[in-house]
């Protein structure tokens, strides 16, 4: 056994889970070995000093207070029932309403409605916003520098 | 109501069965038997003795409240002690910004009883909050694995149901741990 092995066996060493075989492998080992030897003594003194912190118990009268705990405390089995309907319940119903809500928005008009006509399509370009430029503006001079015509239908040919 | 008495000698796992078929002085038998059992393996997680007890409070109202759906697959130790690591766990994480002042409030009153010597009371007052940081500084998994063997003496079979893995991960995390607190206590030692 070398030092790897035995310190990768010497925690399960520790607590007697080790087969015979291997266990005297490890006492081998470690008569040999003085500086697995000085390791192992860590592990043990470190397992000890573990033991050396006080634990607790209980008090006076903490069987009362859990009794009077478990009289106020609700079942669990209800508690559970509503978390598991109620709540998806509730979130679907306020999901549906949303939708539902949304649409009656949609609806009132307060949104874009398609146009059904060809011409509602094109009003709804807003091509009204394009007018001929007024023949006193600056881009009226432009347009007339460039030798473009300014008339309604665009000097079309 | 049942007489108590009558609840001696029966086993965990049999006055379970007594207290989902609504006997309460059995749920009361449960609790004095295993409360020191319980409030002690909290305490090795959160530190201090009054919320070592809020916590296992928590537990034994859990266990009462699993009644309906409790059966008897093997020691009632087991399951309470997995109630008991889940509860302790929740308790640490929820109270995380919490500094290490309870658990010396305890080791203080401990030292108050030794007024003949107070340094080395004072000394090992710091050891003992050195060891319980050094833990509680350990992976969930690991410290859990050395507070269940440590503290608990539990074998590692045990061990391995409470926390519903295998032997050898019980094995690898005990090693980790102590190789871990090997270092970090070297100088206590």
């Amino acid at each position: 056994m070398n030092c790897k092995t035995l310190k990768h066996n010497y925690s399960a060493h520790m607590d007697g889970q080790l087969s015979q075989k291997e266990f005297e492998a490890v006492s081998d080992h470690l008569r040999d070995c003085p500086t697995c030897q000085a390791w192992a003594d860590e592990m043990e003194g470190t397992w000890q000093l573990l033991g050396s912190v006080p634990g607790a118990a209980a008090s006076p009268f903490f069987q009362t207070r859990v009794r009077a705990k478990v009289a106020t405390e609700k079942p669990d089995r209800e508690t559970s029932l509503g978390v598991r309907i109620l709540i998806p319940v509730s979130a679907t119903a306020l999901l549906v309403l949303g939708v539902l809500f949304g649409s009656l928005l949609g609806m009132n008009g307060n949104g874009y409605t398609a146009p059904q006509t060809q011409t509602d399509w094109m009003d709804g370009l807003h091509l009204d916003s394009f007018d001929a430029i007024p023949s006193t503006s600056i881009g009226a001079a432009y347009f007339e520098t460039a030798g473009n015509d300014l008339s309604e239908d665009g000097g079309a040919p | 109501m049942q007489d108590s008495r009558t609840n001696a000698g029966f086993s965990g796992a049999e006055l379970m069965l007594r207290v989902k078929q609504g006997d309460a002085s059995a749920f009361n038998e449960i609790v004095m038997q295993y409360q020191d059992d319980v409030i002690g393996l909290c305490f090795r997680y959160v530190g201090n003795q009054v919320d070592a007890e809020e916590v296992a409070q928590e537990v034994f109202v859990r266990l009462y409240q699993s009644r309906d759906s409790y059966e008897p697959r093997g020691k009632l130790t087991t399951y309470l002690y997995r109630i008991a690591v889940n509860r302790s766990l929740n308790f640490i994480r929820n109270q995380r910004r919490r500094k290490w002042l309870s658990f010396d409030k305890v080791q203080r009153s401990h030292s108050l009883s030794d007024p003949e010597n107070p340094e080395s009371a004072f000394e090992r007052q710091e050891q003992e909050a050195m060891i319980q940081e050094a833990i509680q500084a350990l992976p969930k998994n690991q410290k859990t694995v050395l507070i269940l063997r440590r503290y608990q003496e539990l074998s590692y079979e045990e061990i391995a149901e409470i926390m519903g893995c295998s032997i050898p991960s019980v094995e690898s995390r005990l090693f980790r741990a102590r190789q871990t607190l090997r270092k970090t206590l070297k100088p206590f030692i």
